[in-house]
């Protein structure tokens, strides 16, 4: 993506909030971190990547759609829409569907045949431990299963490109490592790009990471890189030198 | 298929339906409170059925849509594939279905439950199902636009205050702006073709209206083409939309004083011949101009040697055009009736009307010779038609003498009899004749 900006508000909103600021950086294969604390744009730049914002400056090229303000559309949003996989923040889960019906109606929705939706659905849900509670309605899933049926409808169609909007919010540690291991079997072909504000995630998956604060990126490459930047084995002295301020860190377990 | 089929399972629409039948039930057999009972007037109170299914559904439809957006749903949906017209239409199609079924099954209970004779007004009855479409498109988009809990009950309760409040209104015209008219139809009144299409016109473009909505909803918010803002296609729709409910209120506005309702002109009235009589009955009643044409062959042919016996018959209320000699009228009894008793309600019509001669009494009857033999005359017309029928049956105990002598009389001097008599009825300085 190159030279993403994006405000909010405006004239009857008062003045305009800058979310993103001329925000460039490359996906890789793999998994990817977005890094930052609250209020850095992290959702903002999902949800442009999810196509559920209007692209107001700069433009996103990836799988050769390209599509922005300033530029000439390449591709169709129809085909990349239906090889994108996105779990937005606030899950978007109909309670009153099992997680069969749930995942399957993502799957129709992605573009599947609704005769093929319901194994896709099985296959998805079993992906990520939820083989036996196909029947079981959203309503009556823990926090960490409830999350385990956002992540399969996101991978339900086998996406090229998988958005996951601060996936491990919530969850307590056992879940979390049930969700690295998830991500973990995913196709190493697919690009995932996952927000979060805990370096414990990072170092768990072993990430490639851009770190974004107040709207720009300020650092992007391997995990690794990030760890040298501080001058120590974690990330936490680069995340402050970065940031400005010191990242969430999670209650003792 | 499955996925959208476990989908509509699940819907608020789906599980409301028991008791939206029961209340557009309760509904349907309601006392009416206008129509005759035709089954054209029936149709209007069939169509009224819809004040109360459509803003059930509009309602339902709305939660559905607002529960999407409320849950976050809606923004994983934007991200997929498929168009939000095309999920909306879903949506709505699948309350609107509903709602169309109870309305089906409303109007079946209205047809059992007051067996209305003659034929439906399908146009007016098809309008009602546009009118739930229309709603259910509506309350969706508002659902979608406005994802507050409140705003299902909110789009319920308006959409009914609207119905009700603008098919009452005074204005004629703005009347059949809301698609809906109890008053339509009558066995003596048929819907205007320009009125029900311009009520059509306005509801298809309500529910342009409402695709519209849940366009720009989306359109508002998603990636798109650059330049992909008010595209041609989205300003051709807008102006079809546009177009749609112009054109329609115009035609309302104008034409019959905005009246939904004509006269049949004369050269509708279904008509039939047999045995020399001809049988005209009111559009609405086609269907038993057969039942009606037997009955007259039954009552009259064997009468047609007697004086004023018709021969060109009309439903009541049916004036001919020019009102000739030997016409007379009848009336199509409610539920069923075999051709015999129709025969016989028709010739106890020959007889029995207090002529305009008759002298009125200070206790509010009236008197003329003829009708010393009035009870006779009635018992032996219906004789001709039910000649099993006992003459104790026929006439009160007074007049079965005279009955039984009459019947036993040669057939010639009864007929001549029963024309001196039918004479008798209608001129008041003929005595009555003698029984033979």
């Amino acid at each position: 993506m190159k030279a993403l900006s994006h405000s909010f508000g405006g004239l009857r909103r008062g003045r305009p909030v800058r979310a993103l600021r001329q925000v460039s950086f490359g996906l890789h294969s793999g998994i990817n971190a977005l890094l930052g604390p609250n209020g850095a744009g992290k959702t903002t730049l999902l949800r442009l990547l999810a196509t559920t914002l209007r692209v107001q400056h700069g433009q996103i090229e990836i799988g050769g759609v390209c599509f922005g303000a300033d530029s000439t559309t390449s591709g169709s949003l129809g085909q990349y829409r239906q090889r994108l996989g996105y779990l937005p923040q606030r899950g978007g889960y109909l309670g009153h569907l099992t997680c069969e019906e749930y995942v399957a109606y993502v799957a129709w929705l992605r573009g599947m045949p609704g005769k093929v939706a319901p194994a896709a659905a099985s296959t998805a849900l079993a992906k990520v431990g939820l083989g036996d509670h196909r029947r079981t309605k959203l309503t009556a899933l823990s926090g960490g299963m409830l999350r385990r049926a956002g992540i399969a409808q996101a991978i339900v169609n086998e996406p090229d490109l998988l958005i996951l909007d601060e996936p491990t919010a919530g969850l307590d540690p056992e879940q979390r490592q049930g969700f690295y291991e998830v991500l973990g079997g995913l196709d190493p072909s697919t690009a995932v790009l996952l927000s979060t504000h805990l370096l414990e995630d990072v170092e768990a998956l072993r990430a490639g990471v851009v770190v974004l604060a107040a709207g720009t990126v300020r650092f992007e490459g391997p995990s690794t890189e990030l760890a040298e930047l501080g001058g120590g084995p974690g990330l936490r002295a680069a995340y402050i030198k970065l940031v400005g301020s010191p990242p969430v860190q999670l209650p003792p377990a | 298929m499955r996925a959208t089929l476990a989908w509509t399972r699940r819907s608020a629409v789906v599980w409301v339906a028991a008791p939206l039948m029961a209340l557009a039930g309760a509904a349907a057999v309601a006392s009416p409170a206008s129509w005759d009972f035709s089954f054209g007037g029936a149709s209007g109170h069939i169509e009224s059925l819809c004040v109360v299914i459509a803003p059930a559904i509009a309602g339902l439809v709305a939660w559905e849509a607002s529960r999407g957006r409320r849950s976050g749903f809606y923004e994983l949906e934007a991200s997929t594939a498929r168009s939000a017209l095309l999920v909306g239409a879903r949506v709505i199609g699948v309350g609107a279905a509903l709602g169309i079924v109870v309305y089906v099954a409303a109007a079946a209970l209205v047809a059992f439950r007051f067996s209305p004779y003659g034929s439906p007004q399908l146009a007016v009855i098809a309008l009602g199902a546009l009118v739930i479409i229309a709603w259910a498109a509506l309350g969706y988009a508002i659902g979608l636009w406005v994802p507050h809990p409140a705003t299902a009950p909110i789009v319920a309760v308006a959409s009914y205050l609207f119905l009700v409040v603008d098919s009452s209104h005074s204005l004629a015209w703005t009347s059949l702006v809301a698609g809906v008219d109890q008053g339509c139809c009558g066995l003596n009144v048929a819907p205007r073709t320009g009125a029900l299409a311009g009520q059509a016109l306005v509801l298809t473009g309500l529910i342009g209206v409402g695709f519209l909505l849940i366009a720009g909803r989306r359109w508002q918010s998603r990636a798109r083409r650059p330049g992909g803002g008010l595209t041609l296609r989205s300003v051709g729709a807008m102006g079809l939309v546009a177009a749609l409910i112009a054109g329609g209120v115009g035609e309302l506005r104008t034409g019959n004083g905005a009246l939904l309702v004509s006269s049949p002109p004369p050269s509708h009235y279904p008509c039939a011949r047999a045995e020399g009589l001809t049988v005209c009955v009111w559009p609405a009643e086609r269907s038993q101009l057969g039942l009606a044409t037997r009955a007259a062959a039954l009552a009259f042919a064997p009468l047609q040697g007697l004086p004023d016996v018709p021969r060109r018959l009309y439903a009541q209320g049916l004036l001919p055009p020019q009102r000739a000699a030997r016409t007379g009228t009848f009336s199509l009894p409610l539920g069923r009736v075999s051709a015999q008793s129709l025969a016989v309600s028709m010739v106890g019509g020959l007889a029995g009307a207090v002529p305009s001669c008759a002298k009125r009494l200070p206790g509010g009857g009236a008197s003329w010779p003829g009708d010393q033999v009035l009870a006779e005359l009635q018992g032996w017309l219906i004789h001709q038609v039910e000649p099993d029928t006992t003459v104790e049956a026929l006439v009160p105990p007074p007049a079965q003498p005279e009955l039984s002598s009459l019947l036993q009389a040669p057939a010639a001097r009864q007929h001549a009899w029963a024309a001196q008599a039918l004479r008798a009825q209608h001129d008041c300085s003929l005595p009555a004749p003698p029984i033979p």
